[in-house]
């Protein structure tokens, strides 16, 4: 139902432009910079990389499903599909569910696995230190969040410690639907107790197992905007988020690269100076404009040469890089019309 | 003497809070503190563990354990840990680059140290493990050793060149299910003529072992409900598929809804297989429905039923698995469903585990073709690209460390040496084809003896077994009606309210315990 619902979506807004691949890329949040693109170009980064581990013939069986209730249609290519009147009003209904406005996936990815763990180990920890007992086996197999945990129950130890975290997250719980927080809470582990799996939570609720991945990262995107908004209500469960690493986005590699330009190289001696074929430089900046909106595109692309893009985007409405080279002045490089993309 | 083993016995209690040692461990444990090498034969359960764990407390350098299973490693890692034994590390390629660093550069500060056999080829280890005194070099599941063991693994025949770069520390080769052939393998293998031999009985007198033939899957279903409505007990059910784990997990929770029944299998996340296993053990759980995945370093000491829904591919598998029954040695029942029809299952587990013609010659052209541009993350896109399975690809990627090619650096490589290559993996393979079957027609032929099914399981690895008089097998026959276990009462607890529960998990008391 989720599923489907964040299928018809992404369908709707990218419509031809891209296969059934491209969707498949965007959920899975593969870490190029198409499917970042992708997700900022048809306002879908909300969903970027809320599932990261499904498997390609899992979308390929829904979609065909979607077409045999004629919710979707076959496009003009193979892979390539469009939403049907039928499917518009599906999708209407699909989204009354508050779950659809709790994706933020583009912002948290990365993250939230982070926060998910981080959050189940500290419960566990507590939990379990509270009843003084300090042997248990952890349900996060993770040897970073684990001495991050340790860290922290280290620098937050107190009596009330348990009471106070209780107390958060009550109170954060409080703003879901009843279900949401029933899911999150029975899958938690604690003191001579061991939360549910994904599949007993499926077969608790009656809900396929996509709905259960789906659902439990739309709670826990929604947990962290709240605890974002309203930092001040939850010190324990901010410093959840804040000791995030960010910018985990850019390469090491393209970093190196920004390092460079910022003394101010040319693409062609950086790629001199690192050994790098010129179209990988190329790579590198067109993934820095993407994560850095501050990073300015304009030493590669005049103020002519990029009205002349968008100009040509508009006119053809297409964002492939194929039919826009062909129909710009063949001066324009596909650099340049990638640095353009990031800037729609 | 005498001495010592007061000792022993109080450095056990205090350390692992057991009074007594369990058969063979402390006769092992006096000789390797007396610098011997040894071979310790000791069925699953019997605590192989304690025989390098206890003496590693004692001797002065550090214990290297060499494990197969880096779960299992880690496993061991957190329990040591929890209970309170802290200079304990786990070294495997799951760790990155700084974490890595880090232990190597304070390895003086651990006693025990587990490592794969994979990382012990890596040079840097190597070069920080020589500057230390190791007083004991641990092989556990020592049968990997041997082309004859059931889960041969080529990194294990190099020991004795890693043994001899240590400067020949004692070694202690442990192993729970080691034919007399596989036994001489790990003794010639290691080059230690003179290694000491504990070789302990592995047929356990308190498991009953049963065939069942049945005429098709309904009526595994039909004799899997009759049992489990009689005997509310800690149960495993053993699948040789994923899906039909599931699917048979389902059925049987509607049929019984009075059983709380799970399932579990290597493709699920992580932290769904711990809650599992870890529910299983808090007795939150009656029955799992698994396949061979669950079980590794599983600790459960009353499980009184396993069944067999399908039957594994060889002995070996077979008798680790119903030997994680009674490991409390009270009364346990091992059922084994024989269905005519799934004959033909193990051959074909066997050949999708192995990679055909065809797979290996689309990999090898696409990495060569795309060498320049692959970078570590599409490496793992190649498998789904070519939708080879798992293990087929884990074998492909031993196969070209092995021959220490790496992925990022096959362009160098002419053609000429790419095919010389790829025939030898061809050859790899086909060796292990043939030595997989040879296990399964072992299986089958047991399946449809008539003797004893004991004494034509066990003379296999040991000259002798116990004869038993009473509730042996099915071929000798047994009594059912005699069977009764101690049973269960809990209530299937389903969800709860969240506020109950959260309240419960970090404020109240805890009302499970009671
Ligand atoms: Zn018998």
């Amino acid at each position: 139902m989720y599923f489907e619902g964040i299928i018809l979506d992404c369908i709707t807004e990218i419509n031809e432009n891209r296969s059934i691949s491209g969707i498949f890329h965007l959920l899975v949040g593969k870490k190029s910079i198409q499917s970042v693109h992708d997700a900022r170009l048809f306002q879908l980064e909300q969903y970027y990389g809320i599932y990261p581990t499904l498997r390609r013939i899992d979308l390929q069986a829904i979609v065909s499903n979607l077409q045999q209730k004629k919710l979707v249609d076959n496009g003009s290519k193979d892979g390539f599909y469009q939403i049907t009147e039928k499917g518009r009003r599906h999708l209407i209904k699909f989204k009354k569910s508050p779950l659809y406005a709790y994706y933020r996936g583009l912002l948290y990815n990365g993250t939230d696995v982070l926060f998910f763990k981080r959050l189940h180990l500290l419960i566990q920890t507590y939990s379990n230190i509270r009843m003084k007992n300090t042997a248990f086996i952890p349900v996060v197999d993770d040897v970073d969040v684990a001495g991050w945990v340790k860290a922290f129950y280290k620098k937050n130890w107190s009596v009330t410690a348990s009471l106070i975290l209780y107390e958060e997250l009550h109170k954060l719980l409080q703003g879901l639907e009843e279900k949401e927080a029933e899911v999150l809470v029975n899958r938690l582990s604690g003191y001579h107790h061991y939360g549910m799996s994904m599949d007993q939570i499926a077969l608790n609720y009656q809900l396929p197992i996509h709905d259960v991945n789906l659902l439990t990262v739309g709670i826990i995107h929604q947990m962290m905007y709240q605890i974002h908004r309203h930092k001040e209500d939850y010190p324990v469960l901010y410093q959840l988020i804040r000791e995030n690493n960010n910018n985990k986005f850019i390469t090491k590699t393209a970093n190196q690269t920004y390092q460079l330009l910022l003394e101010r190289y040319s693409p062609e001696t950086i790629a001199k100076i690192r050994k790098l074929k010129l179209n990988t430089v190329y790579d590198h900046i067109v993934e820095i404009a993407l994560y850095d909106k501050e990073f300015s595109i304009e030493p590669f692309v005049d103020t002519k040469t990029r009205k002349e893009i968008v100009s040509v985007i508009n006119r053809c409405k297409s964002y492939k890089l194929k039919t826009i080279k062909d129909n710009c002045n063949p001066y324009i490089s596909y650099f340049q019309i990638r640095l353009v993309l990031t800037r729609l | 003497m005498n001495n010592t083993s007061i000792s022993l016995e109080q450095v056990l209690e205090s350390n692992f809070g057991y009074k007594t040692f369990r058969i063979g461990q402390k006769e092992i444990i006096m000789d390797i503190l007396n610098g011997s090498d040894v071979l310790g034969i000791l069925p699953t359960g019997t605590g192989k563990s304690i025989c390098y764990q206890l003496p590693s407390l004692l001797l002065s350098g550090i214990t290297i354990v060499v494990s197969p299973l880096i779960s299992l490693m880690m496993d061991q890692v957190k329990q040591l840990k929890s209970s309170g034994f802290k200079d304990v590390v786990a070294i495997n390629s799951f760790l990155d680059f700084d974490q890595k660093r880090y232990i190597y550069q304070t390895l003086q500060d651990y006693k025990l140290i587990f490592v794969s056999p994979e990382i012990l080829q890596q040079k840097e280890l190597f070069l920080y493990l020589k500057q230390q005194t190791i007083s004991l070099f641990v092989i556990d599941e020592a049968h990997c050793i041997s082309q004859w063991g059931h889960e041969f693994r080529p990194d294990y025949q190099k020991l004795n060149k890693v043994l001899e770069q240590l400067g020949n520390p004692p070694v202690l080769a442990l192993s729970a299910t080691a034919t007399r052939e596989v036994q001489q393998d790990i003794i010639k293998s290691l080059e230690r003529p003179r290694m000491v031999k504990h070789i302990y009985p592995m047929d356990r007198e308190n498991i009953m072992l049963t065939i069942q033939e049945v005429e098709d899957q309904d009526e595994k279903l039909e004799v899997l409900t009759r049992y489990l409505s009689n005997y509310k007990v800690p149960t495993l059910i053993y699948f040789s598929s994923k899906v039909s784990c599931e699917s048979v997990a389902l059925q049987l929770s509607v049929r019984l809804p009075n059983q709380r029944i799970a399932y579990y299998h290597g493709g699920m996340e992580q932290m769904d297989r711990i809650s599992i296993q870890q529910q299983f053990m808090n007795e939150q759980l009656d029955v799992i429905c698994c396949t061979s995945a669950f079980g590794m370093g599983i600790n459960k000491n009353n499980i009184r039923l396993v069944f067999h829904y399908h039957f594994p591919g060889q002995i070996e598998s077979y008798i680790q698995e119903i030997g994680r029954a009674g490991r409390d040695g009270k009364e346990s029942l091992s059922v084994l469903l024989y269905c005519r029809r799934d004959e033909a299952l193990p051959k074909q587990l066997i050949q999708s585990e192995l990679p055909q013609d065809e797979d290996l010659r689309r990999v090898f052209r696409y990495i060569q073709k795309e060498a320049d541009k692959l970078t570590s993350l599409d490496i793992s896109d190649i498998q789904t690209l070519f939708e080879i399975s798992e293990t087929q690809w884990r074998f492909i990627l031993v196969q070209l460390e092995k021959h220490s090619i790496s992925l990022e650096n096959v362009l160098k490589y002419d053609q000429d040496r790419l095919d010389r290559l790829l025939m030898k993996i061809q050859q790899v393979r086909d060796k292990r084809f043939k030595l997989k079957m040879s296990k399964y027609h072992e299986m089958l032929a047991w399946l449809k003896t008539e003797n004893c099914l004991r004494k034509e399981l066990y003379t296999k690895f040991q000259n002798d077994y116990t004869v038993l008089e009473h509730q042996c097998c099915s071929n000798c026959g047994i009594a059912l009606d005699l069977f009764n276990p101690e049973q269960s009462n809990s209530n299937p607890r389903l969800a709860i309210n969240w506020e109950k529960r959260l309240h419960q998990l970090l404020v109240g008391e805890n009302d499970e315990t009671k």
